[in-house]
């Protein structure tokens, strides 16, 4: 078990350096010469030799790497090229917004999609089954930002039960923190609770075809015993869709922030991707894969102690 | 031996298309029809289009519909319908572009990852991962930054992050049919491993890879306009994205403007979604559950007199005891299945009976209803499966009219179940303790140490020699011989009346099967139990059989004692499995014999190499 | 006697559980088959018995020993090489289901060795019908697909497949032990009248001595990865000299009582006293 848990840690910091890498340089490609989306184009030649020379673009790119790396490694980000702040200031301001929009998107998505994916597993056929057919259809494909157009129209503009934009901080109010966060955690969380039920649902039906759910019943375990056991087997699927969706989500919440005004990383994002802000831009990358990380190795070892073949691998 | 007929023709077969059968879905048809109007009107946009999509005419800014512009203008002036029509090409162009890419990436990736496994999978499956972790919008704004918001290459990029979607579903596909054997025997006739992946791989991932490129377009739609939405791509093509960014800024006052482009993507992605889960319905992904009218109007024709698509309405076998001597009694069992051609009755009233002590064989071949008709006995059927009967008593009492909960409590107390396959009967997520003791602590109401020592009690009985170490064992750890003696004791360990062993030894290995085969006879006696063994063996009937009933097609063609069906066979079937045993035809020494002087030369006729 | 079509000396074969895990499948085995002959190879699960066909077939690499067929030594034999031997070594699996591809039509099947062997379209279709004759199957199978057919007319299939280059040599893996007894029966019944029509060698595997005996001229018996007895199938099946053969022969119930309850007891006399 330890062999495992350490197997997994390192797989996922070789997976965080990789990525890191590989956008540090797609950023240098794709952007290259930062200093017109800078400093605009009315900028002469002087001003861009010496903003480069500030921001040490002078250097080679590997250097600016190792130097990038190396510090990100103890936590420091560097500063923006911009605004010259530290870039772990913004993200400390900015990453708790989006990861609350998140976070609630992913519990919801985890404890409805599973009420009704265990629901829909032991009535197979019945209405809920059929409805959510239906609906894992069309909102598995329908875009997060597309749904929340639609959720502030209605609930914002047209009842006001929710604010329609903004953010208050739960150390301002924590009511006011949870409907700030309500409509944007819900328009994402809509398809990924679909997408949870339907994974578990068939999961569920799946493990009941199994030989040894009969022989479980042909022992005489009750209803609910056998379904404990049933649903044990079928987890693992709905946990690692669960995870899966975290990542999307992350994505999503970008796009979705910008419908809410919600000053999350989504803002953020656009915004140093327009300039070419590239400390920023790789300050935001280590920190959603960071989490992207995390949560996989929690989606390890859950599946580890559901599974004991895991284990062994 | 007898010679079976050889027919010169084949019955003809009804193949109906996958285009054909996918028609018939009146949801399917209405997302195809939607989608192809979507393709018509990006096709034909510059034809369609009343106006020039940028031209700019102050008069219909945030114009309500009217004045020959259907749906208003925009907040810049320009014409919506015209916008729309042109966002379609915009659209679809996208879409394509990038389910191309993902397509590209991911299946040749998954499918030799699949079929090589080893480190190609490995490396392959790690950058799927990796590629799936990677915030992709963060990536994307970075490349639409940096390419001078270049579309094409955009949505390439996006379709790089779609391949994991594809590459899973491939791999997960080429793995599975990689394991199957006429892979193997396409590499002994000499295939090549790119032709193998070309032909039969390629066949075999080609219907989910469809599916997943109607659930992809969706999704790739969805996040190209969120892309545009963000102010990504040229001013001067329209965009769907691009036209709800402008409605957005504009929603409270000018709500319509927002609502166009909504509907036409939304339009367009549920149309994409439809078609894809009514095809995945067609190759059967999800699995459709026959609902309770169904199982009802089974119910309802199997119980009937006379049906007209069931015509054998006789009841087969007959009783020996008298109900109050029996521990087992079945009257007039039929199991019918609902399918789309209607009811399937695979069991078509059958009769029988055992006694305490008393061990019956269901015997026949595949197809021949022995097993529906033992889980119709335990009430155990699959899922779709519906028994009626005149009656079925267990240790002595009617229970056919019982509720399913009431039948449900005669497991495990009064009647048994040993199955067949010994390692997929465990619960793998379960040690061994586990599942032997929960039935034992919630069923028979044991406290936990008295359960756990039951167990232990049980498990050395039915022979294991460490129950310690097997007790503390999930199910993968122990041997398949291991495992159908701790499936007996599980069986065995609530003292039923009747034990039901569905062909308790045929996954075994032969000298495995001669032990459990003792085994099952000593806890028999001990026990005083009847047992009912379904099987295919007349090995295992002459074994440890009383009485024996013969079934073909649903329907008892023989019952009686076994020395008497062997001695005298009342039924032609019944000689006709007996004398397909091997014991005691001739060998091939034997037939040589026969045949050798006939022929001089062994292979010397067909000389064509 | 000229030297056998097939000659094994000590095989050995491995596969790798995990990383440092071994497991050894085969231990040194040594077998021979003759043209025009059938040898047998029986053993339960695990005992290595298709690990030596799979072997032969190239389809699970070799550590140590020697592979000869008609005097070349194929024991690595492997790309163009193995490719090569397909003319002459063919295979029958077990399961009837999955040795055929679902989304090919038996027409499709049965040409693709010659396809890929360079024969023509045309005299492709002519030994397609030529194979399906002789396997006693319609010649408008062709337009079928696998799953429109039974187990035994599958496994008819199957062996047509194999039949199609001419081989020399077909393994044939646990060929009817999925069928149904009375298919059972006629399926060997094939397999014995194409060896006289074709003269084609068979090494055939099995757990079913019964079947065994039937078809094959000689059997080995093998146990945890080693030949425990090799001789002429009458001997064997009738004086086994190893007791694990022995105790197999009366471990497998036979179709008569009476029969049957004196096999048990003397099973149960050698169980005891093992």
């Amino acid at each position: 078990m330890l062999s495992f848990i350490a197997k997994r840690l390192l797989s996922g910091i070789l997976l965080l350096i990789v990525v890191c890498s590989g956008t540090f340089f797609l950023a240098f490609v794709a952007i290259g010469d930062p200093t017109p989306g800078l400093l605009g184009n009315s900028a002469t030649a002087a001003q861009r030799d010496a903003l480069r020379a500030k921001i040490g673009y002078d250097r080679p790119v590997l250097t600016q790497f190792w130097d990038w790396i190396s510090h990100a490694a103890t936590g420091d980000f560097g500063t923006s090229w911009r605004s010259f702040q530290p870039v772990g200031d913004q993200l400390a301001l900015r990453v708790p917004v989006t990861l609350s929009v998140v976070v609630f998107a992913t519990l919801l998505a985890a404890v409805i999609g599973v009420a009704v994916g265990i629901a829909c597993g032991l009535r197979p056929g019945g209405l809920l089954d059929r409805g959510l057919k239906l609906a894992s259809v069309v909102l598995f494909a329908l875009p997060g930002f597309w749904v929340s157009l639609v959720l502030v129209t209605w609930f914002a503009i047209e009842l006001r039960w929710f604010p329609a934009i903004g953010y208050v901080s739960p150390e301002v109010s924590v009511s006011g923190w949870l409907s700030s966060i309500t409509l944007p955690s819900v328009s994402l969380a809509l398809g990924a609770i679909v997408m949870v039920g339907e994974q578990l649902r068939n999961g569920f039906l799946q493990v009941n075809n199994q030989d040894f759910v009969r022989t479980l019943r042909a022992r005489g375990l009750s209803k609910r015993r056998v379904t404990t056991h049933v649903l044990r087997n079928a987890s693992p699927s709905a946990l690692t869709v669960l995870a899966l969706m975290f990542v999307g989500l992350l994505g999503g919440a970008i796009v979705v922030e910008i419908v809410f005004n919600l000053p999350g990383i989504g803002s953020l994002t656009q915004s140093s991707s327009q300039i070419g802000d590239i400390p920023v831009l790789m300050g935001l990358t280590a920190v959603t894969v960071v989490f992207v990380v995390l949560v996989n190795f929690l989606l390890d070892l859950v599946l580890g102690w559901v599974n004991p073949k895991v284990r062994e691998r | 031996m007898t010679t079976a007929p050889f027919p010169t023709t084949l019955a003809p077969v009804r193949r109906i298309s996958l285009l054909r059968r996918y028609l018939r879905r009146p949801l399917g048809v209405v997302a195809l029809v939607v989608l192809l109007l979507v393709v018509a009107a990006a096709v034909l946009a510059p034809w369609l289009a009343p106006f020039d999509p940028n031209f700019v005419t102050f008069k219909i800014v945030h114009a309500d519909p009217g004045n020959g512009h259907l749906l208003g203008g925009d907040s810049a002036g320009r014409d919506i319908l015209s916008r729309l029509l042109y966002g379609a090409r915009t659209t679809l162009y996208g879409a394509v572009i990038t389910c191309v890419a993902g397509l590209l990436l991911g299946v040749p990736a998954g499918v030799s990852a699949g079929y090589f496994g080893g480190a190609t999978d490995r490396i392959c499956s790690w950058i799927s991962d990796a590629l799936q972790s990677i915030p992709g919008m963060i990536v994307l704004l970075v490349v639409a930054a940096g390419t001078g918001q270049s579309f094409p290459v955009l949505m390439v990029a996006l379709g790089v992050f779609m391949a994991p979607g594809y590459y899973r579903i491939s791999r997960a596909r080429a793995m599975a049919v990689r394991k199957e054997p006429y892979i193997d025997a396409a590499r002994v006739a000499g295939v090549t491993n790119p032709r193998v992946l070309r032909t039969h791989m390629m066949r075999a991932v080609y219907a989910p890879i469809v599916v997943q490129t109607a659930l992809t377009a969706g999704i790739a739609i969805g996040m190209q306009a969120g892309l545009q939405f963000l102010g990504i791509g040229s001013a001067s093509t329209p965009s769907w994205g691009q036209m709800m960014n402008d409605g957005f800024n504009t929603m409270l006052t000018y709500p319509k403007i927002l609502l166009w482009p909504s509907i036409a993507l939304g339009v367009t992605i549920a149309a994409l979604a439809f078609i894809g889960s009514t095809l995945a319905d067609l190759i059967s992904i999800r699995a459709e559950q026959p609902n309770r009218r169904a199982r009802a109007r089974v119910r309802q024709a199997l119980a009937a007199p006379a049906a007209a698509d069931l015509p054998d309405r006789e009841t087969s076998g007959s009783h020996v005891h008298a109900i109050e001597d029996c521990a087992l009694r079945v009257e007039n069992l039929r199991v019918g299945y609902a399918t789309n051609n209607g009811i399937k009755e695979v069991v078509s009233g059958v009769s029988l009976d055992a006694a305490p002590g008393e061990v019956l064989g269901i015997v026949g071949e595949s197809g021949s209803g022995k097993t529906q008709t033992s889980f119709a006995v335990l009430d155990l059927l699959p899922s779709g499966g519906t028994a009626v009967a005149d009656g079925i008593w267990i240790s002595g009492r009617e229970v056919s009219k019982l509720s399913s909960a009431d039948r449900a409590a005669l497991l495990g107390r009064s009647i048994g179940y040993v199955p067949q396959e010994p390692l997929s009967n465990l619960d793998p997520c379960y040690t061994i303790e586990h599942q032997l003791v929960e039935p034992l602590r919630h069923v028979h109401g044991l406290s936990k140490a008295d359960a756990r020592a039951r167990a232990r009690e049980v498990l050395v009985r039915v022979g294991i020699t460490d129950p310690e170490r097997v007790l503390g064992s999930y199910p993968h750890q122990i041997s398949g011989g291991m495992a159908q003696r701790v499936l007996i004791a599980g069986a065995v360990s609530g003292r039923p009346s009747v034990l039901v062993a569905d062909e308790p030894t045929t996954a075994l290995d032969v000298t495995v099967q001669a032990e459990v085969l003792e085994l099952l006879r000593e806890l028999q006696q001990e026990y005083g139990m009847a047992l009912v063994i379904v099987t295919h063996n007349f090995g295992v009937v002459a074994d440890i059989c009383d009485r024996v009933v013969v079934m073909k097609d649903g329907r008892i063609v023989e019952t009686g004692l076994v020395e008497q069906i062997f001695r005298a066979p009342a039924h032609p079937y019944t000689a006709e499995l007996i004398s397909a045993s091997l014991d005691d035809v001739a060998g091939r020494d034997e037939l040589d014999q026969g045949w050798a002087p006939a022929h001089a030369v062994a292979g010397g006729e067909d000389d064509a190499r | 006697m000229t030297a056998p079509l097939l000659d094994v000396q000590d095989l050995v074969v491995d596969y790798r559980l995990a990383r440092k895990v071994r497991f050894r499948a085969l231990k040194g085995v040594s077998i021979s088959v003759g043209a025009g002959e059938c040898v047998g190879l029986v053993g339960e699960s695990g005992s290595g018995k298709s690990t030596l066909g799979r072997a032969l077939l190239g389809l699970t690499p070799v550590e140590s020993g020697r592979i000869t067929f008609d005097g070349e030594d194929i024991t690595h034999a492997r790309g163009a090489a193995r490719r090569r031997l397909a003319n002459d070594i063919q295979v029958v699996f077990q399961d009837p289901y999955g040795s055929l591809d679902p989304t090919m039509t038996v027409g499709e099947v049965l040409a693709e060795p010659l396809e890929v062997a360079g024969t023509s379209r045309a005299q492709a279709r002519a030994v397609v019908a030529e194979m399906l004759d002789r396997v006693r199957l319609p010649g408008d199978s062709v337009h079928r697909y696998p799953s429109e057919f039974s187990g035994g007319q599958r496994q008819r299939i199957a062996i047509a497949r194999a039949l199609v280059r001419r081989p020399r040599l077909i393994v044939c893996d646990e060929p009817v032990s999925a069928l149904d007894l009375t298919t059972q029966a006629t399926i060997l019944d094939l397999f014995i009248d194409l060896q006289r029509e074709t003269g084609v060698s068979y090494l055939f595997v099995s757990h079913d001595l019964g079947v065994v005996r039937r078809v094959c001229h000689r059997v080995s018996v093998m146990y945890h990865g080693e030949i425990v007895e090799s001789g002429p199938t009458h001997q064997v099946t009738h004086e086994p000299s190893h007791p694990y053969t022995r105790r197999l022969l009366l471990a497998a119930p036979v179709a008569d009582p009476a029969r049957q309850a004196e096999r048990r007891a003397a099973w149960l006399g050698l169980r005891d006293s093992a």
